[in-house]
């Protein structure tokens, strides 16, 4: 199955650097677009301000690294009212729904309920191990996809 | 680390910019960095800044637009801020035109920084409050003490 667009999610505690290369060589394979979807709580302004910088940190850092790999990105930056298991898994449905996504991929410590995710979209979705160490560790054929 | 009111080119505010088609606005805006002397070697920025144009939307959504280019063509980094009263097409996800325009150059050697400061204002531009401002500001010094005001 060729993939045109693939969805990635990029939780605070993901190590970009290893979800950032594997999203690349997934969209260099096959020549797809990405989205990078960043997802912060509504809460007191304070908090959400720093919240939010730190977001928009690791998206813009994904986008420089497919900049130079010659990746076609959007940036998301959503907000929830509670950032908990079940808002996160159904806001990532409606975002891959809404751009029509083909995979989705997310580090392994995202809060989203796996089974709902896949029972509602139906598409490939990859976790990328937080027990990899290394780049090399995330050749397509180390990975399962669910 | 500089804060995005002092990297704002205060006394090249464009309240209202001439062009609206994208490249055109961005060359527009980039100009000013060529005539500043910022920019050192104009043809090598542009084609960073069209190549990142042809591969990502740098349009954020409600009405904000944020043209960026990492380039050893640039001498220090620099933000010129230009408003647009029509909207210009900048592909945003919510397809919404953009009205407020800030181009970003920053030398090749400063990706941490270039990084930072995209994470800062694309922040600051999140607050309803700070785009509304921009949007009705009548003097080029407003505009900076709107970015001091809301980062």
């Amino acid at each position: 199955m060729k993939l045109e667009k693939i969805l990635l999610y990029v939780e605070p505690k993901a190590n970009i650097e290893l979800i950032s290369q594997f999203t690349i060589n997934l969209a260099q394979q096959n020549n797809a677009r990405v989205f990078a979807l960043s997802m912060i709580p509504h809460s007191i302004p304070q908090i959400k301000t720093r919240l939010d910088e730190q977001a928009w940190k690791r998206l813009y850092e994904i986008e420089e690294d497919a900049f130079e790999a010659g990746i076609k990105i959007s940036l998301l930056l959503e907000e929830l009212e509670k950032m908990n298991r079940e808002n996160l898994t159904q806001k990532l449905i409606d975002i891959s729904k809404s751009f029509q996504v083909d995979a989705v991929i997310f580090y392994s410590t995202a809060k989203i309920n796996i089974n709902k995710l896949i029972g509602e979209i139906k598409l490939p979705v990859y976790i990328i191990p937080s027990s990899a160490k290394s780049k090399t560790e995330l050749r397509n054929d180390s990975l399962q996809e669910v | 680390m500089q804060k995005i009111s002092e990297i704002v080119l205060a006394d090249e505010v464009v309240l209202d910019v001439q062009n609206s088609e994208k490249i055109a606005v961005i060359k527009e805006l980039a100009q000013i960095l060529i005539d500043k002397n910022i920019v050192t070697n104009p043809d090598e920025f542009f084609s960073a800044i069209l190549r990142r144009e042809n591969l990502e939307s740098t349009g954020i959504g409600q009405g904000v637009a944020i043209p960026h280019a990492r380039s050893s063509a640039v001498k220090n980094i620099a933000i010129v801020f230009g408003r647009s009263k029509a909207g210009v097409d900048f592909s945003s996800l919510d397809g919404q035109p953009s009205y407020l325009i800030f181009l970003i150059a920053a030398p090749e050697d400063k990706k941490t920084e270039y990084i930072m400061t995209l994470a800062r204002l694309s922040k600051l531009l999140r607050k309803s409050d700070a785009r509304n401002k921009l949007m009705t500001v009548q003097q080029p010094q407003e505009v900076i003490e709107t970015i001091i005001r809301y980062e």
